[in-house]
């Protein structure tokens, strides 16, 4: 297995009682799967998302990828595992602002031998989300649904082996979004494996995506 | 190349990138940071080439002072004296001395006057544009560049000055103190005995001091010691001990000046550490994003330390240029005031700074590592901070 979550629990304060955001899941989840976790808002997909990263840590159960668990490890490894391994799509806004957007999209290259290098690469990317002539423009010349694209490029520039993407189609009009998940057909079938978690139904059917799976009040289904 | 270096400049590239992209917000932040050290090192310069001045001009002062006390005040000495002190072995010669003021009611100026018996033929060559006073000469006179200006003289040579009883005495000016020598002889009217002694309508029994040379330079406190002995009620003054009270009075001055700008640095560091605690939410959420994407909480301090390095080490490079400049072509216009002190007959001397190292490193200890340790610690706090905080 690729990614296992073994009895994963995240609780938070909230109005003097304890929720739990993610309550018990065990997850297997194998190379070159694609997941989809389906659920409303507030029902703990983005908590379990950033379990799976290494962005949170969990009040108890474990997360292993390749064999390793993610918590037993230095934070130095931890942030090389969120580096080198795995490509984040946020749902929020993730870009810097001042940087321009291939600049944004090439972020994760810091500490690669020739970051410029890349360059070619990024803005191939950039060709396949449709934002090919945008390359030089800061973010906020760029509608809310361009952002989200070149995050999705970002998430593709360091060929990580997991793509873990927080409602990745969301602020995207019904042609992009076709268009995105083309994208990430295309990668999954070269071996990536994905985490899709959304609340939309469309996004999650079985004509799309392999595999579904429903989360409820942290309770993964 | 390493990856480890190949990071490092990596994330330097990143830093000066980062500064450029907020490069009217830095640029400010240079111009205040640049000021404040070009203050604090015009202050440092300052002192260096005052003492530097000090240091050359009081190597014609006497090696000894003598001066009469009565009541706690100086009284004119005998001429009797000087044959009481020429027995003490180690003295090469003794001279009476007239050193008095002269105040000028016009220009509300007091001018000191120096009446001796015999010159140092070695003030002609590197203090005097001109000769010495002859003694057969009535009222030849060497002045300082700051009297000059003061009887506003320009080219003419010959002037006239009041005596106590408002009868007036001439003057022929036959030489100038050079303008470098200005610090300590700015105000000084040089002349000969008689004439000093004509100019206070003073007894020709009376000096007001004694000046005292030694054959030895090593001995002239054990030699004082022994003249105050002898004399009791006299003070006896040490060229040592005038050249320490130079050095204490810029010292002193330059340390209250010091004191008084290292609180606009604290301030100006408080500003900086408000600044970077109360990070804006664009600057914590660009940290937070960095963290997402695998930096190390060490990586954004990298970041944050090369960008302050470079902030700071610039504003030292200019703040200290600007210091030198000031000192160097505009004699240290701003200070002069405090350093110089309030009198009329100001000195206008050519000042050329010394830069010792102590200096530099003295003014960066004060602003580069302050401004460093009030950026990276509050960039630090907000590292530290889980990923998914910025998530949230």
């Amino acid at each position: 297995m690729l990614i296992t979550c073994t009895n994963l629990l995240k609780t938070y304060p909230a109005e003097g009682q304890i929720l739990k955001a993610v309550d018990t899941v065990n997850l297997d989840i194998d190379r070159g799967d694609f997941v989809t976790i389906l659920g409303h808002s507030g029902s703990g997909k983005t908590t379990l998302l950033s379990l799976i990263g290494g962005l949170t840590r969990p009040d108890s159960g474990t997360v292993h990828i390749d064999g390793v668990e993610n918590w037993q490890q230095p934070d130095t490894a931890l942030a090389d595992l969120r580096n080198r391994k795995i490509g984040f799509i946020f749902q929020f806004a993730s870009l810097i602002p001042t940087l321009t957007v291939v600049e944004n999209i090439l972020l994760p290259l810091s500490f690669a031998k020739s970051p410029k290098g890349n360059l070619g690469y990024a803005m191939h990317l950039l060709e396949r989300v449709g934002l090919g002539g945008r390359a030089n423009n800061l973010p906020g010349q760029l509608s809310g649904g361009q952002q989200r694209r070149v995050a999705i490029a970002r998430s593709f520039i360091n060929r990580p082996e997991i793509i873990l993407a927080d409602e990745p189609t969301g602020d995207l009009d019904e042609v992009t979004e076709d268009d995105i998940l083309a994208l990430f057909r295309e990668f999954n079938q070269d071996g990536v494996t994905f985490v899709v978690v959304t609340h939309n139904g469309g996004l999650a059917s079985t004509q799309r995506t392999p595999r579904i799976l429903n989360m409820s009040q942290g309770v993964l289904a | 190349m390493s990856l480890g270096f190949q990071k490092q400049l990596n994330i330097l590239d990143y830093g000066l990138a980062s500064l450029w992209r907020r490069k009217t917000k830095n640029i400010c932040v240079i111009i205040v940071f640049s000021l404040v050290i070009f203050l604090l090192s015009s202050f440092q310069f300052l002192t260096g080439a005052l003492t530097s001045v000090a240091e050359k001009t009081l190597r014609f002062a006497p090696e000894i002072t003598v001066q009469r006390m009565v009541a706690g005040r100086q009284e004119q000495i005998p001429l009797a004296y000087v044959a009481k002190l020429q027995n003490i072995f180690g003295i090469r010669g003794v001279e009476p001395r007239i050193w008095g003021y002269h105040f000028s009611t016009v220009t509300g100026a007091n001018i000191t006057v120096l009446g001796l018996t015999s010159f140092d033929k070695r003030l002609e060559k590197s203090l005097l544009v001109g000769r010495l006073p002859r003694f057969g000469q009535a009222g030849e006179v060497v002045l300082g560049q700051g009297v000059v200006r003061d009887l506003n003289l320009q080219n003419r040579r010959k002037f006239a000055l009041f005596r106590p009883d408002l009868s007036q005495k001439t003057f022929t000016v036959v030489a100038e103190f050079k303008p470098e020598s200005e610090l300590l002889t700015a105000d000084i009217m040089l002349m000969s005995m008689a004439d000093g002694r004509d100019f206070f309508n003073m007894s020709s029994d009376f000096a007001t001091d004694l000046v005292v040379q030694v054959a030895n330079p090593a001995e002239i406190e054990n030699i004082a010691r022994k003249i105050g002995q002898i004399l009791a009620d006299t003070r006896v003054v040490t060229r040592p001990q005038i050249q320490k009270t130079y050095s204490l009075v810029f010292g002193w001055r330059s340390g209250f000046g010091s004191v008084c700008l290292l609180t606009s640095l604290a301030a100006f560091i408080i500003l900086a550490w408000d600044k970077a605690s109360g990070m804006t939410p664009e600057e914590k959420r660009e940290i937070g994003i960095l963290k997402l994407l695998g930096w190390q909480t060490s990586d954004v301090l990298a970041v944050r330390f090369y960008e302050g390095f470079a902030v700071s080490v610039l504003a030292l490079v200019l703040g200290c240029t600007l210091g030198y400049v000031h000192i160097a072509f505009f004699e240290g216009v701003l200070f002069r005031p405090l350093m110089f002190g309030w009198s009329v007959l100001t000195p206008n001397l050519q000042l050329s700074p010394e830069i010792h190292l102590t200096d530099v490193l003295l003014v960066t200890c004060f602003s580069v590592l302050p401004y460093l340790v009030a950026t990276v610690i509050p960039a630090w706090r907000a590292a530290s901070v889980p990923p998914d905080s910025a998530m949230r």
